[in-house]
């Protein structure tokens, strides 16, 4: 997965940005809370902390976000900031939706 | 027919009735309710309790069917008739479906109102949750004056409102609301569904999956729940369902996306599933506009995976997918400029180590171009992007002759890594690694001169960087000029304490360098240098460079040779005792002494030969392998056939006696293929004796085997039964390399290509070899001096030393190549010519991926 995306930093963010959004996010996962979320967050650092890692990530990486392009959007939305909840109309249409399975 | 006449004997009714009420029953199976129906309506005139319950049960399925299909007033017009015959709790739930589908939603708001505030004994707990769903999703509040009213409609409205407040991120408005709704409300698994909701959004993902798992299962808020729950991991899409997976993928999308992609997506999935790459790609680039595109969002990570998946693909997978992509560009028919730049990357990541060149750069230049556009790049990125491609032009081809030693490799494309080495120093005058990869091509092409002076910038320009002072210091070394070598490695040493290289490196300068003060006569001066390397000296013996031994003996012979012959002595005896075995020490005495005197012979050969014929061990094996090794890869190696012959001898003895796994290993790893191969082979076989499931000697015997007796399926065959071997032992290394030499079977090593200064199309360029009816002139065999060695020495050989070449053969050299040259020799002129090779084709515009042709294998060892 994007180490962007795995520490909520925009593409364009600098070292010092990234490297905030690092500090915040071990703080929330510390290796005894959540070791797996706290491993990805310093595996998604450490590609990204400097110029020259953003580059050479940008360059050369070869990994794939997820096992399909399924995998990759669930994957994706599971990162992803929380979605916003529905209107009340969408909401109503989706539970309807829901009663017709 | 067993059934059949059990029904028959147990109920005593004639056949006839037997078999329509078995008509009746597969009828129901079948869902054909109408038929069921007809069939069964005579029978319940002969057994009403018998046969009545299969005529409700038909009256119900062909009502369900109607309320599904729209036809209310018809299902209203067998409802009544159910009413007749069918007890009135049974009938509840078809009367939900039927009022649910009706417009009149005050009607059937109040008949449900009753029915939910009866005891809840009336009505089953599946009916129950159907109902009170039809309730909550009617969302209006129940009629007024009902008798239900003051118990539901306070919890209803709870229910709308808390809902409400869940859509407007109201959060603590949501409990109040939900206060309302008791634990054994109706409604209470609304009320759980309505938590699972804060959660979800509040981002307490085990809270929300704790909550939204536990709903009653056929329940509208369960169904709902399972969009939520493929959010927070807490449930997979159902893909053998498809109509259920797009239901559920529709909410997550919709809650979390929009609406509308959930079909695209699985129907790209599916197509990916199936191997059909780009088809797969294809749907999404058709269906939606922004498709492929750059960006942190879905779509963004949807593209990237498109072009980062074929790294992880099979051979086969990759060059179909990529194929795809290849008639888009040929086309001219890119979407959109990142679509391009991401296909000229892929396609210059993955071309093979075998590609043109050419078309690398153009793939690489052509990105770097888009990235500027897409991106706005900087020269710091441009700069480490011409860096590698100027690494991956002067990747080495590989020498064209069968092993031997032929000088230095040929560059893929020398002056386009210059070029590109150049425009990324141009770019950002910091790249280190570009500097240094332009002094390895530099080197490489022999332009000494501009290695020299990019070195001198460097010096400058890196004053404090180990690696530049280190290749300064090469530089100096190669000119002799030693003194000033060890002036930078000292410079080196104070920016690395620790570095065993830098360390290895003043060791050997310093003795290069009192080495030629010996050789000048200039003692004094040369047993100063030699002075500091006391502090730089190790106690490991087997460190063949730093230990006090080997030390020791280098002094000891120069003295000898050059110096004080009794203090020379005196410490080739302090190096004798201090060595791990008398055998070690004479051999390396040996070699030392051939190597400082250049003489053919040394003082220690007779005591060599005596001491290596005494007990011959695997243990010392290991060592003496070392030590050879060690002064075979040093510049000034001398031609070793004596001492071939005596290791050789040596290790055959020892293959005989007990060795442990640790040391067959050593010593097939030092072996490898080429002059030691038998010795080699000998170790393993008396492993494979000891254990023949050894997987580690049975990889090392399929390494050492030619590539051309092995066959691509049979030798991917063997490698597979091997590695299944290794890994019943648990033996981590061997797993490692066989499932790279399994993967290598799928991208095999490049061949070597065809000269690129040969003009192919010009048929003048090339001229087929001449034809000697007495085989090659002399002359000729001058630019190949292995063969005018070989044919000289072999020429006065006796038929014993003939045999030993024959044994000794070059790495690599065909046994019908050896017999040609003894033949000659023995007629007294050179071998007959080969026959000549075809006329090379030009190269493609676009070179076809190749299968596996050899093995890749052949003389790769751990």
């Amino acid at each position: 997965m994007s180490p962007y995306l795995v520490l909520g930093v925009p593409v364009q963010a600098d070292d010092q940005i990234i490297r905030r959004a690092y500090l915040d996010a071990i703080k929330q996962a510390t290796p005894e809370k959540n070791p797996v979320r706290f491993q990805s967050l310093s595996e998604a650092y450490e590609r990204i902390k400097d110029e020259t890692s953003r580059c050479k990530y940008e360059l050369f990486h070869q990994e794939s976000p997820g096992a399909s392009p399924l995998d990759t959007v669930l994957r994706h939305l599971r990162l992803a900031a929380k979605p916003k909840p529905m209107s009340m109309e969408a909401m109503k249409e989706f539970l309807h939706t829901c009663s017709k399975t | 027919m067993a059934e059949a006449i059990a029904i028959n004997s147990q109920s005593g009714l004639p056949p006839s009735i037997v078999a329509a009420e078995q008509r009746t029953r597969e009828y129901l199976a079948q869902s054909k309710w109408r038929k069921a129906r007809e069939e069964i309506k005579p029978l319940v005139k002969l057994d009403r309790a018998r046969f009545l319950p299969l005529l409700i049960e038909a009256n119900m399925g062909l009502a369900r069917e109607m309320v599904s299909k729209g036809h209310i007033p018809e299902a209203r017009q067998v409802l009544a008739y159910l009413a007749t015959i069918a007890p009135r709790e049974q009938l509840v739930g078809l009367e939900v479906d039927i009022l649910g589908r009706s417009e009149d939603s005050k009607d059937f708001l109040g008949k449900f109102a009753t029915v939910l505030i009866a005891p809840p004994g009336n009505l089953a707990e599946a009916e129950r949750v159907r109902l009170a769903d039809q309730v909550v999703l009617a969302f209006a509040p129940l009629p007024a004056g009902h008798p239900a009213e003051v118990s539901l409609g306070p919890q209803l409205r709870g229910i709308h409102e808390a809902l409400q407040a869940v859509s407007r991120q109201e959060w603590d408005r949501v409990p109040e609301w939900l206060r309302t709704i008791p634990h054994r409300s109706p409604f209470s698994h609304w009320a759980v569904f309505i938590k699972g909701l804060v959660a979800f959004h509040n981002g307490d993902a085990e809270r929300a999956t704790r909550f939204l798992s536990s709903l009653p299962a056929e329940s509208v808020p369960a169904k709902a729940s399972r969009s939520y729950l493929l959010l927070t991991h807490g449930t997979e899409l159902p893909l053998n369902k498809p109509r259920l997976a797009e239901v559920i993928l529709e909410g997550a999308c919709r809650l979390a996306i929009q609406p509308g992609v959930a079909g695209l997506l699985l129907r790209a999935e599916q197509l990916w599933r199936e191997g059909c790459h780009g088809d797969s790609y294809r749907v999404l680039r058709n269906a939606i506009g922004q498709f492929p595109c750059d960006g942190a969002d879905w779509l963004g990570s949807v593209s990237e995976f498109y072009f980062q998946a074929p790294y992880g693909m099979s051979f086969e997978q990759r060059e179909d997918y990529l194929e795809f992509f290849h008639d888009l560009l040929s086309r001219g028919a890119a979407k959109n400029p990142f679509e391009e730049m991401q296909i000229l990357r892929l396609f210059a990541l993955t071309e093979g180590p075998d590609s043109n060149t050419g078309d690398l750069r153009s793939y690489w230049e052509g990105f770097l171009s888009l990235h500027e556009q897409v991106r706005k790049s900087s020269s710091y990125f441009k700069s480490i992007a011409y860096s590698w491609l100027g690494q991956q032009l002067a990747r080495s081809q590989g020498s064209a002759s069968f092993g031997m030693r032929s000088g230095t490799d040929r560059l893929c494309d020398a002056e386009g890594a210059c070029e590109c080495l150049e425009k990324a120093k141009q770019l950002d005058p910091r790249n280190l690694p570009a500097h240094l990869q332009l002094v390895k091509v530099y080197e490489a092409l022999n332009r000494k001169s501009e290695r020299n002076r990019l070195l001198d910038e460097m010096a400058k320009q890196f004053p404090e960087e180990k690696l530049v002072l280190l290749e300064n210091a090469r530089g100096c070394i190669e000119r002799k000029a030693f003194t000033k070598a060890l002036e930078l490695l000292e410079r080196a040493r104070q920016v690395d304490q620790l570095d065993p290289a830098v360390l290895e490196m003043l060791v050997s300068t310093r003795r290069q360098l009192a080495r030629q003060h010996f050789q000048q006569h200039r003692l004094d001066k040369a047993r100063q240098t030699l002075e500091p390397l006391e502090g730089l000296l190790t106690d490991q013996a087997e460190d063949l460079q730093r230990s006090r031994w080997t030390a020791w003996l280098r002094q000891g012979l120069l003295e000898r040779l050059h110096g004080d012959a009794a203090q020379g002595q005196a410490l080739l005896d302090r190096a004798r005792a201090a060595s791990p075995h008398a055998a070690g020490f004479l051999l390396f005495a040996h070699l030392t002494h051939r190597v400082y005197a250049r003489q053919a012979d040394s003082p220690f050969l007779a005591e060599l030969r005596a001491e290596l014929a005494r007990e011959p061990s695997a243990t010392r094996g290991v060592l003496l392998l070392r030590i050879f090794r060690y002064w075979d890869s040093t510049p000034d190696k001398q031609p070793w056939g004596v001492e071939l012959g005596l290791l050789r001898k040596y290790l055959k003895a020892a293959a005989k006696g007990p060795c442990s796994r640790v040391e067959a290993k050593g010593i097939v790893e030092l072996c490898g293929p080429g002059e030691f191969e038998e010795a080699a082979n000998a170790f393993i076989r008396a492993r494979l004796r000891h254990d023949p499931k050894d997987p580690l000697f049975r990889l090392f015997k399929h390494m050492l085997k030619p590539a051309w007796l092995v066959e691509p399926d049979e030798g991917r065959r063997q490698l597979e039964a091997i590695l299944e071997e290794a890994q019943r032992r648990g033996e981590q290394e061997v797993i490692q390399k066989l499932q790279g030499l399994i993967r290598s079977l799928d991208y095999p090593p490049p061949l070597p290509r065809p000269r690129e200064d040969i003009d192919f199309d010009d048929a003048d360029d090339w001229e087929a070899p001449p034809e000697f009816d007495d085989g090659l002139p002399a002359n000729l065999m001058g630019g190949i001096p292995e063969f005018a060695e070989i044919l000289k020495m072999l020429a006065n050989a006796s038929e014993s030393d003939i045999r030993e070449f024959k044994k000794t053969r070059p790495k690599d050299m065909p046994e019908f190549v050896v017999d040609m040259l003894i033949e000659s020799a023995k007629k007294g002129g050179p071998p007959k010519p080969f026959p000549p090779p075809p006329k090379p084709r030009p190269p493609a515009p676009q070179p076809p991926r190749r299968p596996p042709e050899e093995n890749p294998n052949q003389g790769k060892l751990f």
